[in-house]
């Protein structure tokens, strides 16, 4: 789902390319606060939750 | 079966439709110079023989029926030669004098094929009851009628015979012909599938026709090969995680729930990778079926390229590889840019996985008249160069024993894309590493 809206992807790649750049994402945005805002939702993908 | 089979040959039947032809035109031109020579010849005696008529005449008028038969007998004497006109003069009593001649009666005038022979005769009454007859045999033209018709015969026998000849040359050869590619195609039918028709190189239909089946043999041979070697690498490939997955099922049965999870969560990554090389050899066979070519639309390759860059680079920076752009031509190709996309990332994380650390992977777009080239290079170990053709193909691995992830089937389905859209993928030597070529022909779409 990332992979299609961020960048029009209709492949899986073999990589784990959603993680790197999801964690990238953190390291910018929610390193020095707390509650984090992008929670890993495990076995499905990634949600934006400012209440945490 | 060559000789039984001669007569209802295409070609024979051919030779012998020009031989009718041919005879029946000889036959043509022959009854056109015998009626042109007839009535010539014809013309010649009527005139002749008025000439002679008047003159005579002329003579009877002046001085009488006793010079008139003098004047005659003085004719046949000095022309007594086989071409003279023949003379007779009828008294009232039917008496005939001169040449043996027939009585003749009224209506005088103009009489042919007096006697049986093929004569003119001008008869002219003249005064008294006396008739004047002169004529002319047209005994030349009897025997012109008789070469001819003897040249016909000789002619047609000839033309039948060479035609014949001809004929049954002309058809073994074609016959031979159509015999090797007959063969072949026999050949290939019950399974020897590297046979090829052998050309002549005259550049003749049968060659034409032959190449034609030739890359038709080609193309058959190519795709049962693959169809071979994929069903042999799907046996193999999907032989060992299927057993590990049965196996893991087993230890589940036997094992505390606790333990469960983790057996649960091996076989759902190995179900993964089964239905993923499943889902990759679809893909590929779609993308052989060049169905998918109707959807193309012109796909910018710099935006594609500089996106495709843009996706990998921190993956990349992770794994110790840099990806770079180096000098992008602007270009547009007709294509499907979610396919391009795959096949950029199936290239990227090929270099990504072998390439190891510290490398620097490159992409370069060059702009010809009549082409784009889409490099993609590395600084890795790269390929050896005997190997390399055959990584291009399904279910191979540089390293069979290793490298247990991945399907091995990048490579396969990037040349696949390629070949979709007319390009080639090439592997090269980027001194060192390894380099992608990708040659996209713009100009004449031959395909």
């Amino acid at each position: 789902m990332l992979l299609e809206g961020v960048w029009d992807f209709h492949f899986d790649p073999k990589t784990n390319m959603v993680d790197t750049h999801i964690s990238r994402l953190r390291a910018k945005v929610d390193r020095e606060f707390s509650p984090q805002l992008i929670q890993t939702v495990r076995g499905s993908g990634y949600v934006i939750d400012a209440l945490g | 079966m060559l000789s039984a089979n001669l007569f209802p040959t295409a070609s024979f039947r051919l030779v012998a439709l020009y031989l009718t032809l041919f005879i029946a035109s000889i036959g043509v031109l022959a009854a056109l110079l015998v009626f042109q020579l007839r009535a010539a010849m014809e013309g010649e005696a009527q005139t002749e023989i008025t000439n002679e008529m008047n003159l005579l005449l002329f003579e009877y008028h002046e001085d009488g029926l006793e010079e008139l038969l003098e004047e005659t007998e003085e004719r046949i004497e000095k022309n007594n030669i086989q071409q003279r006109l023949i003379y007779m003069v009828q008294n009232p009593a039917g008496r005939v004098i001169f040449d043996p001649v027939a009585p003749v009666s009224r209506p005088f005038g103009w009489r042919r094929n007096i006697g049986g022979g093929d004569i003119h005769f001008l008869f002219t009454e003249l005064d008294n009851g006396y008739v004047l007859g002169i004529g002319k045999e047209l005994s030349a033209l009897a025997d012109f009628e008789r070469a001819i018709g003897k040249a016909l015969i000789w002619t047609v026998g000839a033309a039948l015979l060479i035609g014949l000849a001809g004929g049954t040359i002309l058809s073994r050869r074609t016959l031979a012909r159509v015999e090797a590619i007959n063969r072949t195609a026999q050949a290939i039918g019950v399974g020897r599938l590297s046979q090829r028709i052998e050309l002549q190189h005259t550049g003749d239909e049968f060659d034409d026709l032959s190449q034609t089946l030739n890359r038709m043999f080609d193309r058959i041979e190519h795709l049962v090969a693959n169809v071979r070697q994929v069903s042999t690498g799907i046996a193999h490939d999907l032989r060992t995680p299927l057993a590990r997955l049965r196996h893991r099922l087993e230890n589940l049965r036997d094992q505390q729930p606790l333990d469960a999870q983790d057996a649960i969560n091996g076989s759902l990554a190995e179900l993964d990778r089964i239905l993923e090389t499943f889902a990759a050899l679809l893909r590929l066979s779609e993308l052989e079926a060049g169905t998918l070519r109707s959807g193309f639309q012109a796909v910018d390759m710099v935006a594609l390229v500089q996106q495709m860059v843009e996706a990998y680079q921190p993956l990349g920076e992770d794994l110790g590889t840099r990806f770079q752009t180096g000098h992008l031509d602007a270009a547009t190709i007709p294509g499907d840019s979610h396919l391009l996309q795959q096949l950029i990332a199936n290239l990227f994380e090929n270099a990504l996985q072998h390439a190891g650390r510290d490398r620097i992977v490159e992409v370069i777009i060059r702009r010809d008249p009549d082409r784009v080239l889409l490099l993609i290079a590395d600084n890795g170990p790269g390929i050896p160069e005997r190997e390399r053709a055959r990584m291009l193909k399904p279910f191979q691995r540089l390293d069979p024993s290793q490298s247990p992830d991945g399907s091995g089937l990048g490579l396969a389905l990037a040349a696949a894309i390629a070949q979709l859209h007319g390009a080639e993928l090439r592997l090269s030597d980027n001194h060192p590493g390894l380099r992608c070529e990708l040659d996209f022909t713009t100009q004449s779409d031959s395909r």
